[in-house]
């Protein structure tokens, strides 16, 4: 009360201050209260106990689990979009039409860079809650995410992870071909001189039978020999021994010309990577099942496709066994039927 | 029963983990520090007495449920006082208010610290300085007077201040510039004559 006379003696002291002196007289009180008193009264007749050691680790490292988990999936992330831009066939797209935007919706792989920020935001929060996390400032943080995935995810495409999830992904993942990877959908425009599918049966020297994913059969003409962009990729090592050129139960993705009803006649193969195992989830036993709505334009699965095309299965031809390839018998149509109990159906002979 | 020798004579950390063993020590830590957080609350807040009381009751209790997670590579001060500075806050988001200061009875030290720092006429009365300063506390941000605050009431360094607010070392830096800056022009706005 003393200070507060003090107070009153200075001419131009207002009276808010006058009042806000008065909160800390009181304040001061704080001192001779027997505070510890009665929070340890308080404590003891609530049997409040220190939260246990154990849930403060717990907590600790869950969300370093949560974080290292988040990393290492950017770094997957990471993988893939080196995978798609390396195999972007940067220059079919700009050849083929379409705006700046298109061409830049078609190039960058857009899902994976949501993704990768997605994972880098998930770091950084994660990182922030740690103990120490605090310190350090989120630039600092998000750049380090980005670099430590950046590096992972170099080693990851080299060890073929990005391939593999793709692969993976384009058989079994929903929306893949709108989403993931849309791409996909630009190759099935045999209107606009571009189809992409799986080819089945070889019917003659540069003619093949080939399914798209509309479940459609395209009769394509196709002469290897005259095609100078195929050699121009295999020159420059665009095609590897994973990519095979004209085979049975292989995708394929064409540059041409519908030439009749069904039929296209084809100038340029393009070397399919991203997606190109996108048509092996209408195999049986991976793909919908007949009737169910799983087709990516909507389309029911086992609807139009000819029953000597639907009633087999196909495989990589890779994965053909030499002795078994010789045992497929040919239908009354000229297509190669395979007995029901065997697991693959053909491998074109050149 | 306590050893009252022993609880004095030990540094915080030690009666952190003679609480752990009997929980009678605690009244030690409450002692230590109850008029410091007292004091850091009402001038952060803005709160009356009571009200401050009930904040700090629940900072205390926070301080004790939370033993076992109190980090050795800090210092006790700190950690305490990060505790209440988060209390604060929720509070404040519970109401949905921001945290208005108040004029409060400044030490002579952070007077005269203060002082020094701004480079206010040395030869003013310290009593009327300290209003003058109050004055302008009361009138700035909450968060660039929070950091003022903490360094010259409650004399904390940059890195305790950091581990206070939880908010990287040169985070602090700029924001004592800004607190510093804010503080010069409301003492030109105020039109108050050091």
């Amino acid at each position: 009360m003393e200070e507060i006379k003090e107070e009153k003696d200075i001419s131009n002291i207002s009276q808010e201050e006058i009042k806000n002196s008065e909160i800390i007289s009181e304040g001061e009180i704080i001192e001779d209260k027997n505070l510890s008193q009665e929070i340890l009264s308080n404590i003891k007749e609530h049997k409040i106990a220190p939260r246990p050691r154990w849930q403060f680790l717990f907590r600790n490292y869950f969300l370093w689990t949560i974080g290292f988990l988040a990393l290492f999936f950017g770094a997957v992330s990471i993988s893939l979009i080196i995978f798609m831009l390396r195999y972007n066939e940067w220059s079919s797209y700009s050849r083929l039409g379409g705006g700046p935007l298109d061409f830049l919706l078609l190039v960058v792989p857009i899902f994976w860079i949501i993704s990768l920020a997605i994972f880098v935001i998930l770091v950084y929060f994660n990182f922030k809650k740690t103990k120490h996390g605090y310190r350090f400032k989120p630039l600092l943080i998000v750049s380090g995410a980005i670099a430590i995935s950046v590096i992972l995810g170099f080693a990851f495409f080299s060890l073929g992870m990005g391939q593999r999830i793709d692969a993976v992904l384009g058989r079994r993942a929903p929306l893949y071909d709108s989403l993931i990877n849309p791409g996909m959908r630009f190759w099935s425009n045999p209107e606009a001189g571009r189809l992409s599918g799986l080819l089945v049966y070889q019917e003659s020297e540069g003619n093949f039978i080939l399914v798209d994913n509309n479940n459609i059969e395209w009769h394509v003409n196709y002469i290897e020999s005259n095609d100078e962009k195929l050699a121009e990729a295999k020159k420059n090592g665009m095609i590897d021994d994973e990519t095979l050129i004209i085979a049975a139960g292989q995708p394929v993705r064409f540059i041409g010309e519908i030439t009749a009803e069904k039929e296209f006649k084809a100038k340029e193969m393009v070397p399919f990577h991203p997606g190109r195992e996108f048509f092996y989830r209408f195999e049986k036993g991976h793909g919908p099942k007949p009737g169910k709505n799983m087709m990516p334009n909507g389309a029911k699965f086992g609807g139009t496709i000819p029953p000597d095309i639907n009633s087999v299965d196909i495989i990589p031809s890779d994965l053909i066994p030499p002795e078994e390839a010789t045992s497929a018998t040919m239908t009354p149509a000229g297509r190669l039927r395979v007995p029901k109990t065997s697991e693959i159906i053909m491998e074109i002979k050149k | 029963m306590i050893d009252p020798l022993l609880a004095e004579k030990s540094s915080d950390e030690e009666l952190i983990a003679l609480t752990l063993k009997d929980q009678d020590y605690f009244g030690e830590i409450i002692k230590r520090y109850q008029v410091k957080l007292f004091n850091y609350i009402v001038r952060i807040s803005g709160l009356a007495a009571e009200d401050a009381e009930d904040v700090l009751q629940d900072i205390f209790l926070k301080i004790y449920l939370n033993l076992n997670d109190f980090d050795k590579s800090q210092k006790f001060s700190s950690w305490a006082y990060a505790i209440a500075h988060n209390q604060v806050i929720s509070q404040f988001r519970k109401r949905q208010a921001r945290p208005e200061g108040h004029a409060v009875n400044l030490e002579d030290n952070a007077a005269k610290n203060l002082m020094i720092d701004f480079d206010l006429l040395k030869d003013l009365d310290l009593r009327r300085a300290k209003e003058l300063i109050n004055k302008v506390l009361e009138k700035m941000e909450p968060k660039y007077r929070e950091i003022l605050v903490l360094k010259f009431l409650t004399e904390q360094s940059y890195q305790e201040i950091s581990d206070i607010i939880k908010k990287p070392l040169g985070t602090v830096a700029s924001l004592m510039n800004k607190a510093k800056e804010e503080f010069r022009r409301e003492v030109v706005k105020q039109k108050i004559n050091f």
